[in-house]
């Protein structure tokens, strides 16, 4: 019977720590030049692998990525530079055209596929 | 699948509506892809149907199609095609040719598995409570079978059913795993003889996914699921990789091999080939009884499947699974040459062969894509030969299954139905010591299973089968299920159901055999029926950007007759009866999952379990059920999954002990017949590099063991032998190593 009050108060510990410790997010909306859903997967991935970033979602149809992240880990210029790096446009800035050349035909600008 | 039709209402700009009335009019246009690199490819084949008249054309060579429509505007128009996502048009107007790109059905599941998503799910739109276990979870418990991969799952619970043989086996809503109906690719399966060592059979790598139904599940498996459904999907020979190995080697002397490689003969034609090698080699003996803590093993085995299909309306699939497993435990000395009354040591010695044949054909009707019809066979030949000292138990089983399946819709795909006739025979001979106990059954039934959808809210499936039994004539069971969607994230479900079951006196009980007690049948058994009644409420939730979920059940089984192993009411006997009063079993679960910090996954549940049965007019807890049990699973994975760690915590509450009610089990863990609770620990480390997995864990982390396993362990041949209390682990930190090498094709251009 202690074993498991003592099970009990850890598990609600947890819970009550993830509550508590929340940071207030930043969220920006940036405008790429994704255009299929293997640009969603890069993009999504690469954000998320960036510390300080809590969320990044794409919509291909709107092209925009919703990005929430924390202003003492990283910023937005910080997050657009990513995305270029991986090839896509954000915002105003014009995406690496190195890396561009090695996304798959399907992501490139020249490629037809655009969700119209 | 027809319920996941993206309902897309085109509006197409009319200029004058020429089409009033109900003058025939007719609908053009054309189907094609879009290919991975953009262009539109037409698409040759593709279903054209009107939904309600059920009129139907295909595409031509460019992908045309024209459809004349006779009813009067709209019209809903579905267009289907293998591979691709169903995509269904309301057609207000005819006068434009309609251009309809189909979405690559393949394309879309790959962006799913690719998506950061838990690898346990409870599904939030199904009307049956079914939990998918995916591969992601098989691999948190690296070692190494069914039995074994429940172990970060909550609903599942597993132990040592003796202290001997090594078996295991499962609990699920409190009860025995004999209540629940276990399948591999909702075949029925391990039933009978197979059932004491049956989870030890299917290999972990073996597996793509475990799908665990609560509650009485659908009838159209069949009328024995009492407490629910275990459901394996093996590898698959179109989504395998090509080629994989697995090594593992464990402190406990266990060794394994696990692998497969996949044979395409044509693009037709595909075949997956597995194979599983094990031995066990341990001379521990942790307690100090002079008794193996794990018996002396040897086992392999084969599945070889193919699937094929004409590329139009005929899918086939036939497979071959056979396996050894031989064990040799009891004490060490015991020679397993030499006869076993001719020696003073006790030895147990367990052989299972098994070969199972399936086949299953798929009818397709591609002018009627909601349509389609269903053969499944399967013969299984089970030997299971043991020996526990003096006790033996011989027994061959001979099972045939048959069933016809036909799917359609009435109307449109919110009323669906699947009916069948099926059919299974069971032959048993069986010796207990010197007693024959033959047992045929034949058992002809049909089932008729209609599910509605309204709105995606509620749903509901309704099923009700006959069987017919020669000695227990007809049998109706009832089943339904039902849900509520609040919100898409927020569901609630109920189901009803009944069960019926034949018991099978010895291999039900075989945990009898590692003990001194005989098994008395007091009456003529009848058949066991229960009332299974549940409910179930979960919730996703997106808390600090991070997704989670927290679900609730509560179950009830009730028996109206169960087949009575009284434990307590006898010194020297384990009493067989009729049930004469209340059984029931109340199952309540919480779990909780959600992603704490990023990559950071944790799973915690509580389950109470309140099962209670009437011993010799006694209302008493079931022996060795806990009523509490916990877990705790944390998982954390770094960028790209290149290192994965794994820990979870098991507790399990006090058990009541199988002793006669005037014997005090002689043991310092234990008081008054009670075990006490306990906690264990598994640990997982995995690293990844290229083609390469290596794991590195421990089980029982903590090292709490049980220790006093058998009563009686100084005269094995006396009466107060008992091996059969194992409220915990019987074997100690066992720390392992394995290696994973997976070759994967690069993923090219689908179509």
């Amino acid at each position: 019977m202690k074993l498991k009050n003592i099970v009990t108060v850890i598990l609600l510990q947890i819970l009550f720590t993830s509550v508590s410790a929340f940071g207030q997010a930043k969220e920006v909306e940036i405008k790429t030049s994704a255009q299929c859903n293997e640009c969603k997967e890069i993009i999504e991935e690469t954000l998320m692998d960036m510390k300080g970033v809590k969320f990044a979602e794409l919509d291909v149809e709107s092209k925009i990525v919703k990005v929430a992240y924390n202003e003492k880990k990283t910023s937005a210029v910080d997050i657009k530079n990513a995305i270029v790096a991986v090839g896509y446009n954000a915002d105003e800035q014009e995406a690496d055209p190195e890396a561009v050349k090695r996304l798959s035909p399907c992501c490139r600008p020249d490629g037809t596929h655009s969700d119209e | 699948m027809l319920n996941n039709l993206k309902r897309n209402i085109l509006f197409f700009s009319c200029f004058v509506c020429s089409t009033l009335g109900f003058s025939q009019t007719t609908i053009t246009g054309t189907v094609s892809e879009r290919s991975s690199r953009g262009q539109l490819n037409a698409l040759t084949g593709a279903n054209v149907f009107l939904l309600n008249t059920f009129e139907g054309v295909s595409t031509d060579e460019s992908g045309n199609f024209s459809i004349p429509v006779k009813s009067s505007l709209p019209v809903q128009l579905v267009v289907s095609f293998v591979g691709y996502l169903n995509d269904t048009l309301e057609i207000i107007d005819t006068g434009v040719p309609l251009k309809i790109i189909l979405e690559n059905s393949v394309d879309m599941d790959e962006v799913q598995i690719q998506g950061r998503r838990s690898t346990t799910e409870i599904s939030t739109i199904k009307p049956i409570n079914v939990e998918n276990v995916g591969t992601g979870e098989l691999m948190k418990a690296a070692c190494c079978n069914l039995s074994e991969s429940f172990e970060t799952n909550p609903s599942v619970n597993v132990s040592y059913s003796d202290a001997v043989s090594g078996a295991k086996e499962i609990q699920m809503l409190g009860l025995s795993g004999i209540y629940s109906q276990i399948m591999t690719e909702n075949i029925p399966n391990l039933k009978g003889l197979a059932a004491p060592y049956g989870l030890a059979f299917i290999p972990g790598p073996w597996m793509e996914s475990i799908q665990i139904t609560k509650g009485s599940g659908s009838v159209a498996n069949g009328f024995e699921s009492t407490t629910g459904q275990i459901n394996i999907e093996f590898l698959k020979p179109h989504k395998a990789d090509p080629t994989y190995l697995n090594l593992y080697a464990g402190s406990m002397g266990r060794f394994e091999l696990n692998a497969h490689q996949k044979i395409n003969v044509s693009k037709k034609v595909n075949g997956l080939l597995f194979i599983h090698g094990e031995t066990i080699d341990n001379e521990n003996d942790r307690q100090n009884d002079g008794f193996r803590d794990v018996p002396r093993t040897r086992a392999a085995s084969l599945y070889n499947r193919w699937y094929f299909n004409n590329g139009r309306n005929i899918e086939g699939q036939i497979g071959v699974r056979a396996l050894y497993d031989s064990r040799l435990g009891g004490q060490f000395g015991f020679d397993d040459e030499k006869e076993p009354d001719s020696q003073e040591k006790y030895g147990v010695k367990i052989i299972n062969k098994r070969l199972e044949v399936y086949t299953k054909t798929g009818l397709l009707f591609p002018e009627k894509p909601w349509k389609s019809m269903g053969l499944i066979t399967q013969g299984a030949f089970h030997d299971l030969n043991s020996l526990f000292g003096l006790n033996t138990f011989e027994g061959r089983q001979d099972n045939v299954y048959a069933s016809v399946i036909l799917m359609s819709i009435i109307g449109s795909t919110d009323h669906k139905y699947k009916t069948g006739i099926d059919f299974r025979y069971d032959k048993f001979n069986q010796q207990y010591n010197n007693l024959e106990i033959p047992k045929e059954e034949i058992v002809p039934g049909a089932y008729i299973e209609y599910t509605y959808n309204w709105n995606e809210k509620f749903g509901a499936v309704a099923g009700v089968r006959a069987d017919h039994h020669q000695d227990y004539d007809w049998n109706i069971i009832p089943r339904i299920h039902m849900k509520y969607n609040f919100t898409p994230e927020f569901i609630i479900r109920a189901s009803a159901g009944k069960s019926f079951r034949t018991p099978n006196v010895i291999s039900d009980n075989l945990f009898v055999l590692a003990s001194s007690r005989n098994l008395l049948v007091m009456e003529e058994l009848k058949p066991e029926e229960a009332w299974n009644f549940g409910m179930n409420a979960t919730k996703r939730f997106r808390l600090d950007y991070r997704e989670g979920s927290i679900s609730v059940d509560y179950y009830v089984t009730n028996f109206d007759n169960q087949l009575i192993a009284d434990r307590y009411s006898s010194n020297d006997n384990i009493l067989l009866y009729n049930l004469n009063g209340e059984s029931f079993a109340n199952s309540f679960q919480i779990a909780v999952n959600y992603e704490l910090i990023k990559r950071l996954d944790i799973r915690m549940a509580w389950k109470i379990d309140d099962v209670k049965v009437t011993y010799s007019d006694k209302l008493e807890r079931k022996p060795l059920v806990p009523e509490h049990r916990g877990l705790l699973n944390v998982a954390y994975a770094t960028k790209k999954d290149k290192w994965m760690f794994d820990l979870t915590i098991l507790y399990e509450g006090d058990k009541q002990l199988a002793v006669s009610r005037n014997t005090l089990y002689n043991d310092s863990q234990v008081s008054d017949n009670i075990s006490p609770d306990f906690v264990t620990l598994n640990a997982q480390v995995t690293y990844t590099i290229n083609s390469w997995q290596v794991y590195l864990g421990a089980e029982n982390l903590a090292d709490f063991t049980q220790k006093n396993v058998i009563l009686g362990a100084n005269d094995p041949f006396g009466k107060d032998f008992d091996a059969t209390n194992t409220w915990g682990p019987i074997i100690g930190r066992n720390i392992y190593l394995g290696l994973r090498l997976t070759i994967n094709n690069k993923k090219k251009d689908k179509i």
